[in-house]
C-alpha cells in the first residue's frame, strides 16, 4: 500500500516525477524528504549517506538511489521494506528499458510515458504488474530518445563512478526493437570479487558474487537453452576442496523466468527471458578461490629522517598469461600529517600513472594492461609535516584495488552452450556473450 | 509594486490558459470536419501542454469542459491524457467532475477492454453521491467482464468506492462476488480479490483464511507474479495449521520460494517458516539454518537498501538464535564501496556474533576501519571493539593494545572516542587500564572536551592522578579556561575530579579548588552545578576524612554503560518481521498513525495548514531516534508542542491531578519586580512550555505543559503566583496522549512537582541579580 511515488533529482531539488496514489499523505512530501536529506548532510557531513527510510508524522519514506536520482515511496502502512525496495529498483529498470536510458533528461523528455507506465504498475497503491510484456501492451506513448552526445556524457559519468552496471549492453529502448534490425540477445557473465588479505599475502576472506545477466531484444519470449560447466557442486562442505570436486556454490538463485529443473543434474537451464534487462541467475562462491591479484606492501621508516617514510607496493597478476586487466587502480591512504609525496618507478615501465590527492591523503597508482604472470612495483616516498611515529603505519592502507578483467571468470565458469529457439525466424538472432571479473571490494591490509 | 507584478503574472497565465482552451476548441472542430485519424492526434500536444501547465501549479479548471470533450476519442493516448487531467482535477474541484459522467458511462460500454478498464480506473474519483449506486452496479457487471484486465481493475475500484461510501459497497452483496473472484482463472484477478477483501474487511481482520483457501492459494502460488506472491504469503501468515504434518506440508511447498529472485518473496516466506516453527521447538534451529543462506546471499547481491533491511532482520534473528551466524562473521566485514548506514549495521551484527574463536579476527578487522576518513564509522568501530571485549573473556588486553597504538596517531576524533571507551574499560579491569594511562598527558590536548570524552578524560585522569605528576596542572589549565567548557556534565565531573585530586595532593590543588568553587557558585550558573558545588563544599568543610572515604569509594563510578544493549521490541519481533518496524527498531504503534478509512475526506488542507506543527513533530521524531541522552530516566522533551485545542481536551480528560503550594518566603528580595517574560524564560529554558499567561494585580497566572521524553507522559499545569504574599498555587494534571497507558503516574507526579518547585525557587535567584 503505497501512498505516493516520486523521483527526485537531489542536487537541485527538482521533482521529476510525482504520482499521488492514495491521497493520504501530505502533498509536500518531496520537500519534506529534501529537507531531511539536507539536515542529514549538515549534521553528518556529505560522506555519510542517510539510512534509506525515515518517518515524519506517521508518513514513512522509503527511498533508493538509482544513478544519482532518488526513487521514493511514501506509505502510512507497516509494509515490507524488501518489497518496496525491490519495486523501486524494478521501476528504475523498467524506465531504462522503455526510455533507453535512465537520466534526468530522459525522464523530462518521457514523463508522460513514465506516468503511463506507473498507472499500470501501481493502482491505488497496490502493485499490479511489472512484466515488460504486459506493460508493452498497455503503454502507447513512444519513447523520445536522448540526443547522442548526451548519452556519451552519461556513459562517461558512468565510467567515473565505480560499481556501475557493466551489463548495460545497449541503450536502445526495447520498444524500438519492433522495427529495428534483427533480434539480438546479450548475455553477460559477471563475477564480482570480494577479498581482503594480510600484507604477507594470506587471504583473510574471499568471495565471488557471480551473476548472469541477459538483455533481450527478442520477440515473444523465445526459449533459450543455456548450459554451464558440468563440474559445479552445490552446498559447500568444509571438508571438500574444489580441486577434487569442481566449482562449489555456497548458494545460488534463479530468476522466475528460468526453468532450472535440469540444472542439478546437467547444469542446463531453460530461459524465457522477458524483454529488457534481467538477472537470470546469482551464485555465491567462497573458499578456495584463486585470486587474480596479490599485493605486497612494505613500510620503511627512513633512518635518521624521522619525517620520511617509504611505502613499497608490489602487485602480481596471478591470471593466465593471455588475460589482462584493462586498468588496475590501487588507492593507498596515507597518514594525516603527510605533506608531500613522490614516487619512484622500480622498473621504468610507462603503462602506469601516479597521482596524489592531498585533500584526503590518498595516493592513487594506476597500472594499465596488467598482463597475467607479470608484476609491477612502486615506491612511494612520503614526507611528513612532523616526524612519523610508529603509529603512522596504522594510517597507511588498507590498499584498495579496483580492476576489471575482460574475458575471464575467476571461478572458471563458462557458458558451454547457448541456443535460441525462435519461431518463424529464418535468420538466427545475434547472440553476444561476454565475461567479466571485476572488483567489488578488494582490499589489502598493511 | 509587488502586487502589480503578481497580477501581471496571473494575467499572463490566464491568457495562456485561455489560449489553450481556444486551441482545444479549434482542434476539435478539425476532427469534425475531417473525420480522419490524423486529426485526432492534433489534440494530443495541446492536452500535454495543459497537463504541464497544471503541473506548474496554474489553475486550468476553466478548461474542464473542453478536456472532457477531448476524452471521447479513439486515440488512446489522448484519452489517457485527458483522463489524467480529469482525475487530478477531480481531487480539487469535485463539482466539475459531474461533467465527465457521460464520458465514463460511454466508456464503460466500450468494446475495447482497455477503455473499459481506464474508465473504471478513474470513475470512482467522482465524489458525487448520486453517482455511487450507478458505480456499484457497473462494478458488479465489470467483475464478471470477459476481460481479465477489466475484472482486476474493477476489484481495486471496489476499494476506492468503499472508501467513498462504505455503506453502498457492504449493502450490495459485492463481498460475495469478491469471494467468487478469488477462484478466477486469472491470477492477477485473484490477487486483487485478496487485496479488496483485506481492505474492505479490514475492521474484521481482513479476508477469512481457512484451510481450503490456504491450500488453494499455495497450489497456485507460482502463477502469481512476484508482488502478488508477497501479498499472498503475507495473507497466509494468518493461517494456523491444524497439525504438525500440515506445518511440514506448507514448508515443503514453500521451500523454493526461499530462493526467489525477489527478496520481498524471500522474506515473506522466511516469516512463514519462522512462524510455523514457533510451535515445534525441536525443528526451530533447523528452520533458522534453512533461512540463513538466502539471507547471506542477499547481503552479496542486494542493493544497499536491501542489504540494510536484511542486516536489521539478521539482528532480530540473532536474538532468536545466538549461534546462527557465528561462523559466518566474515560476511559482515565491510565492503569498501558500501554506504555507511550498511557498515554501521554490520558492526552491530559483528558485536553480537563474535565468539572466543572469532573475536580476535573480528577485532583486527574492525580496527582497520578506524583510521578511515568516515568519523562516524571510526567511532562506532571503537565502540564495537569495546563491546566485544566486555562480552568475551581474554580479549580485553588485545583491544587495549590496539587502542594504545591508535592513541599514538594523534588523530583527534579517534583519541576522543578511545578515551570515552577507556573509562568503561576502567570499570571492567582497573589494573590493566591503569598502567597504560601514563599516555594521558601527551594526548589530552587532542581530546574534544566538549563531547562525552571530556568527563571521561577527567574521570580517568583523577583515577590515576596520584601517579601522573602533571595531573594538577592539566586540571588547573582547564579551570583557568572555564568559559570554554560550558557543558554541565563536564563541569560536574571537573568539580568531582578537582576535589579528588585535592584530597590526594592538597598542597598543589588548594588554590585551584578555591578558584573553581568561586566560579561555580555564581548565581548565573546552572542549578545542577551550583548544587553540586555547595554539596562538595559542605562535605569538605564538615568532615574531610569522610570525604576522602567517599571519593576513594566512587572512583570508578561511571554514568554510561556500553553493556546495556537496546532491548526494545524483543518480544514482539515476529509479528513485525518483514515490516519497516524492524528497521526503526520500534513497534509499529509507536510510529504508525492509523490511516483513516475515509481518507478522501481528509483533505490536503489539513496537512498544509500547520507547517509549524509538522516541523516540531519532525524534530521530536529525530530526537526520539537519538534519545538516551540521560540515564536517570526522567528527561523533559525539548521539542514538545501542543496546540491550544489539544491542551484543552487533555485538561479535561486527564484524571490524575495534584494541587500544591510553593512558598518563596525564604527569599529576602521582593518579587514585585518580576515580569511575565522573566518567568516565562526560566520555564522555557527548562523545557516547560508556556500555553498562556497573564497578570492581574499582584497575581501572575500561567498555563504550562511539559513532556517526559522517554515515556511521553504529559504534564499540564495551572500556576498562580501571588507576588505580594510570595505564594504560588499550582494545579497540575498528568496523563498520556493515547490514554491507554496505565503507567504508575504517581511517580511522574512526584517528579514534575519536584521540577516545578525547583524552578519556582530559581525565580528568587532571578530577583537578586
Amino acid at each position: 500500500m503505497i501512498s505516493q511515488f516520486f523521483i527526485l533529482s537531489p542536487q537541485r531539488g527538482d521533482i521529476l516525477i510525482f504520482r499521488e496514489l492514495r491521497h493520504d499523505t501530505p502533498r509536500d512530501a518531496p520537500d519534506l524528504l529534501l529537507d531531511r536529506l539536507k539536515t542529514w548532510q549538515k549534521d553528518n557531513g556529505t560522506e555519510q549517506d542517510p539510512p534509506p527510510i525515515f518517518n515524519v508524522d506517521g508518513v514513512n519514506f522509503l527511498f533508493t538511489n538509482e544513478q544519482g536520482l532518488y526513487f521514493v515511496c511514501t506509505t502510512k502502512f507497516n509494509v515490507s521494506p524488501f518489497m518496496i525496495y525491490e519495486l523501486l529498483g524494478r521501476i528504475a529498470t523498467l524506465i531504462k528499458d522503455f526510455c533507453g536510458i535512465l537520466s534526468e533528461e530522459s525522464l523530462r523528455l518521457n514523463s508522460s510515458l513514465v506516468y503511463e507506465l506507473l498507472d499500470e504498475i501501481i493502482d491505488y497503491g497496490y502493485v499490479q504488474t511489472t512484466s515488460t510484456d504486459q506493460l508493452k501492451s498497455y503503454v502507447y506513448e513512444d519513447p523520445i530518445p536522448v540526443k547522442r552526445e548526451n548519452i556519451i556524457i552519461n556513459s562517461l559519468a558512468k565510467l567515473k563512478a565505480p560499481g556501475t552496471n557493466l551489463g548495460s549492453s545497449s541503450n536502445r529502448p526495447i520498444t524500438h526493437s519492433r522495427d529495428e534490425r534483427s533480434s539480438e540477445v546479450f548475455i553477460d557473465m559477471i563475477e564480482r570479487l570480494v577479498a581482503s588479505f594480510a600484507p604477507n599475502g594470506m587471504t583473510a576472506q574471499a568471495e565471488i558474487d557471480g551473476s548472469i545477466q541477459i538483455k533481450s531484444y527478442l520477440q515473444g519470449n523465445p526459449e533459450i537453452r543455456l548450459a554451464l560447466n558440468s563440474n559445479i557442486v552445490f552446498g559447500r562442505d568444509k571438508d571438500m576442496s574444489s580441486d577434487k570436486y569442481g566449482i562449489m556454490f555456497d548458494d545460488y538463485k534463479f530468476h522466475d523466468s528460468v526453468d532450472p529443473s535440469d540444472f542439478d543434474e546437467h547444469k542446463r537451464m531453460i530461459i524465457y527471458p522477458p524483454e529488457g534487462e534481467t538477472t537470470i541467475m546469482n551464485y555465491r562462491i567462497s573458499g578456495d578461490i584463486s585470486l587474480p591479484f596479490r599485493v605486497f606492501p612494505t613500510i620503511l621508516h627512513v633512518p635518521r629522517c624521522p619525517n620520511r617514510m617509504d611505502v613499497t607496493i608490489k602487485i602480481r597478476a596471478d591470471i593466465p598469461e593471455d588475460r589482462f586487466a584493462n586498468k588496475c587502480t590501487l588507492t593507498v591512504p596515507l597518514p594525516r600529517i603527510t605533506q608531500s609525496v613522490s614516487k619512484e618507478n622500480m622498473d621504468g615501465s610507462d603503462n602506469q600513472s601516479f597521482q596524489y590527492d592531498d585533500q584526503i591523503k590518498n595516493a592513487i597508482w594506476t597500472v594499465n594492461n596488467l598482463r597475467g604472470g607479470t608484476a609491477q612495483l612502486i615506491k612511494i616516498k612520503i614526507t611528513g609535516a612532523t616526524s612519523f611515529s610508529a603509529a603512522a603505519d596504522l594510517e597507511v592502507g588498507p590498499i584498495i584495488l579496483e580492476f576489471d578483467i575482460p574475458n575471464y571468470t575467476c571461478s572458471n565458469i563458462q557458458i558451454r552452450r547457448l541456443k535460441v529457439y525462435e519461431k518463424n525466424k529464418s535468420i538466427p538472432p545475434q547472440r553476444w556473450i561476454r565475461y567479466f571479473t571485476i572488483s567489488e571490494s578488494y582490499v589489502c591490509r598493511v | 509594486m509587488a502586487s502589480g507584478k503578481v497580477s501581471f503574472l496571473s494575467q499572463q497565465q490566464n491568457r495562456e490558459v485561455a489560449e489553450l482552451g481556444l486551441r482545444l476548441k479549434e482542434a476539435s472542430e478539425n476532427v469534425t470536419i475531417n473525420h480522419m485519424g490524423a486529426q485526432q492526434t492534433a489534440k494530443r500536444p495541446i492536452i500535454k501542454k495543459v497537463l504541464e501547465t497544471m503541473a506548474a501549479g496554474i489553475d486550468v479548471s476553466s478548461l474542464f469542459g473542453d478536456v472532457v470533450k477531448a476524452a471521447s476519442t479513439k486515440d488512446l493516448v489522448q484519452k489517457k491524457l485527458a483522463y489524467m487531467y480529469i482525475s487530478t482535477q477531480a481531487e480539487q474541484n469535485s463539482d466539475l467532475v459531474i461533467l465527465a459522467v457521460n464520458t465514463f458511462r460511454n466508456d464503460l460500454q466500450n468494446e475495447n477492454p482497455f477503455v473499459r478498464g481506464l474508465a473504471l480506473l478513474i470513475s470512482p474519483q467522482i465524489r458525487f453521491m448520486d453517482y455511487v449506486p450507478y458505480m456499484v452496479e457497473s462494478l458488479s457487471h465489470a467483475l464478471i467482464d470477459s476481460s481479465a484486465y477489466v475484472r482486476k481493475t474493477a476489484l481495486i475500484s471496489c476499494i476506492k468506492l468503499f472508501h467513498l461510501s462504505p455503506k453502498h459497497v457492504l449493502d450490495a452483496s459485492l463481498i460475495d462476488q469478491l469471494y467468487n473472484t478469488l477462484r478466477d482463472r486469472d491470477p492477477e484477478v485473484v490477487a486483487n480479490s485478496i487485496i479488496a477483501l483485506n481492505s474492505i474487511l479490514h475492521s474484521e481482520g481482513g479476508m477469512t483464511v481457512d484451510t481450503n483457501i490456504t491450500h488453494y492459494l499455495l497450489q497456485r502460488l507460482r502463477e502469481f507474479n512476484e508482488w502478488h506472491q508477497c501479498l499472498v504469503l503475507d495473507t497466509l501468515i494468518r493461517y494456523k495449521p491444524s497439525n504438525e504434518d500440515e506445518n511440514f506440508d506448507i514448508m515443503n511447498l514453500l521451500d523454493d520460494q526461499l530462493k526467489h529472485h525477489n527478496s520481498g518473496v524471500q522474506l515473506a516466506t522466511i516469516k512463514i517458516f519462522i512462524k510455523l516453527a514457533e510451535g515445534i521447538p525441536e525443528i526451530q534451529e533447523d528452520v533458522y539454518k534453512r533461512v540463513k543462506d538466502p539471507m547471506l546471499t542477499l547481503l552479496s547481491f542486494g542493493s544497499p537498501e536491501i542489504v540494510y533491511s536484511c542486516l536489521e532482520h539478521i539482528i532480530v534473528l540473532m536474538r532468536l538464535s545466538r549461534q546462527l551466524f557465528q561462523e559466518d562473521y566474515k560476511h559482515f566485514y565491510r565492503r569498501f564501496k558500501e554506504p555507511s548506514f550498511v557498515t554501521l549495521r554490520k558492526l552491530e551484527v559483528l558485536e553480537g556474533i563474535a565468539t572466543k574463536t572469532s573475536s580476535k579476527d573480528i577485532i583486527n578487522e574492525i580496527s582497520g576501519y578506524i583510521t578511515g576518513i568516515d568519523k562516524v564509522i571510526a567511532q562506532k568501530s571503537i565502540e564495537s571493539i569495546a563491546k566485544i571485549s566486555f562480552r568475551i573473556e581474554n580479549v580485553l588486553s588485545y583491544s587495549l593494545e590496539i587502542f594504545m597504538k591508535l592513541l599514538g596517531t594523534g588523530i583527534d576524533n579517534i583519541i576522543s572516542s578511545i578515551i570515552t571507551v577507556l573509562e568503561e574499560f576502567m570499570n571492567e579491569s582497573p589494573e590493566k587500564v591503569g598502567s597504560s594511562l601514563s599516555v594521558l598527558p601527551s594526548v589530552w590536548t587532542s581530546i574534544d572536551l566538549s563531547s562525552q570524552a571530556g568527563p571521561a578524560f577527567l574521570n580517568l585522569l583523577t583515577t590515576v592522578g596520584c601517579q601522573i605528576p602533571e595531573a594538577p596542572y592539566i586540571v588547573e589549565s582547564l579551570i583557568d579556561d572555564l568559559e570554554n567548557y560550558p557543558a554541565t556534565s563536564f563541569r560536574i565531573q571537573l568539580l568531582n575530579s578537582t576535589v579528588t585530586l585535592f584530597l590526594h595532593r592538597p598542597a598543589e590543588c588548594r588554590g585551584m579548588l578555591a578558584k573553581l568553587f568561586k566560579y561555580s557558585i555564581d548565581p548565573n550558573e546552572n542549578l545542577d552545578i551550583r548544587e553540586r558545588t555547595l554539596f562538595l563544599y559542605r562535605l569538605l568543610h564538615k568532615d574531610i576524612k569522610k570525604a576522602k572515604e567517599i571519593f576513594t569509594y566512587q572512583r570508578y563510578a561511571s554514568k554510561k554503560n556500553l553493556n546495556n544493549n537496546n532491548t526494545k521490541m524483543r518480544d514482539k519481533h515476529l509479528p513485525e518481521f518483514n515490516t519497516i518496524s524492524i528497521l526503526y527498531g520500534n513497534n509499529s504503534e509507536q510510529f504508525l498513525v492509523e490511516p483513516i478509512p475515509g481518507i478522501f475526506t481528509k483533505g490536503k488542507d489539513e496537512f498544509l495548514s500547520s507547517p509549524a506543527h509538522h516541523i516540531s513533530e519532525f524534530d521530536e521524531l529525530i530526537s526520539l531516534q537519538t534519545q538516551n541522552m540521560t540515564k536517570d530516566g526522567f528527561t523533559l522533551s525539548t521539542t514538545v508542542s501542543i496546540e491550544a485545542k489539544k491542551f484543552k481536551t487533555y485538561w479535561e480528560n486527564f484524571t490524575e491531578n495534584y494541587e500544591f503550594e510553593v512558598s518563596l518566603l525564604d527569599s529576602s528580595a521582593s518579587l514585585m519586580s518580576l515580569t511575565l517574560d522573566d518567568i516565562e524564560t526560566v520555564f522555557e529554558e527548562n523545557n516547560m512550555m508556556i500555553m498562556a499567561s497573564g497578570s492581574s494585580g499582584d497575581y501572575l497566572k500561567f498555563f504550562l505543559y511539559a513532556q517526559e521524553a522517554n515515556s511521553g507522559i504529559l504534564m499540564l499545569c495551572e500556576l498562580k503566583l501571588n507576588l505580594n504574599s510570595k505564594l504560588a498555587k499550582i494545579n497540575m494534571k498528568i496523563g498520556h496522549e493515547t490514554q491507554k497507558m496505565n503507567l504508575s503516574l504517581s511517580k511522574y507526579t512526584e517528579y514534575f512537582s519536584q521540577y516545578l518547585t525547583r524552578y519556582m525557587k530559581e525565580l528568587t535567584g532571578l530577583v537578586t541579580t
